[in-house]
């Protein structure tokens, strides 16, 4: 048995649930940050974010269908939570979600938490002009260095489609600092 | 389209690097697991609202502020100041000396008859410069005597209007306005 199948089991299981819970979030609790923090921005959100994360993971512990690895379930979790959070942000200020995104990284110069320069906010900008999928996997493929076929588990989408959003993300992020740049 | 995709992502790793320039506050990390135990115990809270209002509460609200804006105004009773100078004036008066005696009294503690006899003139004296703000002309008035005021100038050399309109201009008129 492999350690991820004997967690899940333990997981699963109401007398060690909570012991493994916490080896669970040690385990997954920096990849997961950081999943999220690229997608919502602010330290303090993607707090918010990655705590509501682990409480659908606990709740729905149960749910989970060993037909998908644990890492990509909770990937897909953190995912729908930081993506879910931003449309409510962009609904509750009646604003365009590409408008609020342009917002949030507008504000990375007075970020406490933002230790990037000039350059760093212009790809984030970069970023933030592309469609969501594109962003996702940019983001997943670029900074995370996570495989085609593990993007696919996680966004459900094809790895040809997934490959073709990355070609396209790439292309205009080039394009986007090439003018801000030169 | 491979070739084209490794010399852009070269490219823009040769311009920003592979760190997105994010960080988080010291340790954040050594303590999410406690963070979160915490917030799932708060998960649990009961989440239902005790508090109801009555049936139709809220679908009956505009109605209920709108008819209070338009009701028209209750006519606001006049009292003229005249008679209520003249009522209040001796018991302002009576009140001011009233409260210089009862604060005498506390400050010193010592209990004794206390009457205008018994009091120096310094003494009336000093409290009236301190507390010019506290007497007003009702209250002179109510002291000062009609023979005491055929008895100055006033009765005797006549003002011009010049001189009057000057003087009406210099004075401080708040405390007109507040009366």
């Amino acid at each position: 048995m492999t350690d991820e199948i004997i967690l899940i089991e333990q997981l699963k299981n109401v007398q060690t649930r909570e012991k493994a819970f916490r080896k669970l979030i040690s385990i997954y609790k920096e990849r997961l940050y950081w999943h999220i923090r690229k997608i919502v921005i602010s330290h303090d959100d993607a707090d918010d974010v990655l705590q509501n994360t682990f409480i659908k993971i606990f709740k729905n512990i149960d749910k989970f269908k060993q037909d998908s690895k644990l890492y990509s379930w909770m990937y897909r979790i953190a995912t729908n939570e930081a993506i879910t959070f931003i449309n409510k942000r962009a609904k509750e200020r009646n604003i365009d979600i590409s408008e609020l995104q342009q917002e949030l990284v507008s504000n990375l110069e007075s970020d406490h938490w933002f230790s990037g320069d000039e350059i760093q906010i212009i790809l984030q900008k970069a970023i933030a002009t592309l469609p969501q999928k594109q962003q996702l996997v940019f983001n997943m493929k670029y900074f995370d260095k996570l495989k085609y076929n593990q993007i696919s588990e996680i966004l459900e989408t094809s790895v040809g489609a997934l490959k073709a959003s990355y070609f396209h993300a790439v292309k205009k992020i080039e394009k986007y600092i090439k003018t801000k740049v030169n | 389209m491979d070739t084209e995709l490794k010399n852009s992502i070269n490219y823009i790793t040769k311009k920003i690097g592979e760190n997105a320039g994010f960080t988080t506050p010291t340790n954040y990390f050594d303590d999410v697991e406690t963070r979160f135990t915490n917030k799932l115990v708060e998960d649990e809270f009961p989440k239902k609202e005790k508090f109801s209002v009555p049936n139709n509460y809220f679908s009956s609200l505009e109605d209920r502020v709108l008819e209070k804006i338009s009701s028209p105004k209750k006519e606001a009773k006049i009292i003229a100041l005249r008679s209520k100078i003249i009522r209040f004036a001796p018991i302002a008066a009576a009140a001011s000396i009233l409260l210089f005696i009862g604060i005498n009294i506390f400050t010193f503690n010592k209990i004794e008859t206390v009457n205008f006899e018994s009091i120096s003139d310094s003494d009336i004296e000093n409290w009236l410069v301190d507390n010019t703000n506290s007497i007003n002309n009702d209250d002179l008035a109510f002291v000062v005597e009609i023979t005491d005021i055929e008895n100055n100038e006033f009765s005797t050399k006549s003002i011009n209007d010049t001189d009057l309109e000057e003087y009406l201009n210099s004075i401080e008129t708040t405390s007109l306005l507040n009366e």
